[in-house]
């Protein structure tokens, strides 16, 4: 038995089709339909990490839709709706140095960071990452203490110099309610990242006056007034002032601390 | 019988062979995934080299702050690929990432080149993931898809060098319709398969 297309109408472009499909491996069209098959289910899967929780996503289990997309396929509704800063920081740290000489303890005075950083982004189309450092560690910090309650954020002044810092963490998971394990160790980690740029800065600021022993860094955020308000800055409004305590200065070798220098001239003439 | 034949089971069938001659005898949009690749690549390039003063302290010995946020990321081990101690090494390192980007734009071993370039920025990158944004994600996910797709169809040296290869083929070649990087149209019933079927 002859089949239609094949007879009568030889030269039709799905005739033509059909024909140069019989050349190919039985393997590659086998495949086709079970590829785009995955392809969908693959669009499928970043479709529910990226949109709001559906029951859909419920059904499918966040844990598992996460296990597929981390880390590689990592992406945010955000992607291609940057969201403009609100909310202006500040990073500020300071710390204890010992005279060799005297063996006097002297505080320095708190410098803020962000000033540098500023001072990086000012006037430059292509700033490098460093304008970054600072601000998105306070962020970090900001975004980990949101949910503390005021014992919490009491543990958080504390001090840890001879202590191991870690301490902390179960000071905090002790407290009833508040901030849960996930967040905790969220500022720990954005904790121990702050402790490091604070001895990397004053190490580098005040380390010719002696051995840098401790050091403090505290945060701040102020919003940015509406659009309607001509009349303000972001310098107007009202700061919140976070406090941490002292933590033991990081042991860094010469050579990151040299390394790590340029950082502080890169802001120009801000201290 | 014959009416379920000619208006659900035909139908069907025809579009399952357009749809199969659409993905497997042509390919699709060369010129959009070549300027693709190059946008991509300078894209890349651009970053490294905004950074490349600041490389040291982002990434290399300066970046001691950033370990706390490396014992918790994602990527795992791929991010100690340039923690290495000699700062030399690192910026040797850097700088063969940044030629890896200059290969992808000018399609030299376009598919290898793209597939390292993806793998080398994350690892550069998420050494100090704070400081990232959602540009290293669209980024890293365009690359690793470029990787299943000919990027280097024009304005690569992959295509200029089937452009010569071509010049005198070798009869029915696999290696030649392999590395076919222009957009070869498929006759049916033109010669053996080998030599007419694209990729």
């Amino acid at each position: 038995m002859t089949r239609p297309e094949t007879s009568g109408q030889a030269d039709s472009p799905l005739a033509q089709t059909r024909r140069a499909l019989r050349h190919l491996p039985g393997g590659a069209r086998a495949l086709t339909w079970p590829l785009v098959a995955l392809v969908l289910i693959h669009t499928l899967i970043i479709g529910l990490w990226v949109a709001p929780s559906t029951p859909a996503r419920d059904a499918v289990g966040q844990d598992r839709v996460r296990e597929y997309i981390q880390p590689w396929f990592q992406q945010n509704w955000s992607i291609f709706a940057p969201n403009p800063r609100r909310v202006a920081v500040t990073f500020e740290v300071r710390a204890i140095v010992e005279d060799p000489d005297s063996g006097n303890k002297v505080h320095t005075d708190w410098v803020d960071l962000i000033d540098n950083e500023d001072g990086i982004v000012a006037g430059n189309p292509f700033p490098a990452r460093t304008a970054k450092i600072s601000r998105r560690t306070a962020d970090r910090l900001h975004s980990a203490i949101s949910d503390m309650n005021t014992e919490q954020r009491d543990w958080l002044k504390a001090s840890y110099t001879d202590t191991p810092v870690d301490q902390l963490r179960e000071r905090l998971a002790d407290v009833d309610g508040g901030a849960g394990t996930s967040d905790i160790n969220r500022y720990m980690t954005a904790d121990a990242a702050a402790t490091r740029i604070a001895t990397g800065a004053a190490e580098n600021i005040w380390g010719e006056d002696g051995e840098v022993l401790h050091v403090q860094y505290r945060t701040s955020t102020r919003p940015a007034p509406s659009w309607d308000d001509e009349e303000r800055t972001v310098d107007d409004t009202t700061r919140t002032e976070r406090e941490y305590g002292w933590r033991a200065a990081t042991d860094l070798t010469e050579e990151e601390i040299a390394s790590f220098a340029p950082y502080l001239d890169q802001g120009g003439d801000w201290r | 019988m014959s009416l379920v034949r000619d208006h659900v089971i035909q139908p069907l069938n025809d579009w399952n062979i357009r749809g199969q001659g659409w993905l497997l005898l042509q390919q699709n949009a060369l010129y959009g995934l070549s300027a693709t690749r190059i946008l991509v690549g300078v894209a890349m390039l651009g970053l490294l080299l905004t950074n490349f003063t600041s490389r040291h302290i982002l990434w290399g010995t300066g970046s001691f702050w950033a370990e706390p946020y490396r014992e918790v990321n994602a990527f795992g081990e791929l991010v100690d690929v340039f923690g290495v101690e000699s700062p030399a090494l690192f910026t040797l390192m850097y700088m063969a990432l940044m030629g890896l980007a200059v290969a992808v734009i000018i399609g030299w071993r376009t598919r290898a080149t793209t597939l390292l370039l993806a793998i080398g920025m994350a690892a550069l990158v998420e050494r100090a993931s704070p400081m990232g944004d959602q540009g290293d994600n669209i980024a890293r996910i365009g690359l690793l898809l470029m990787v299943l797709m000919n990027t280097s169809a024009h304005w690569s040296l992959d295509a200029d060098d089937v452009d010569a290869a071509s010049s005198a083929p070798p009869p029915g070649s696999w290696a030649r319709s392999r590395t076919c990087g222009t957009p070869c149209r498929c006759s049916p019933g033109g010669g053996p398969v080998s030599s007419t079927m694209c990729r």
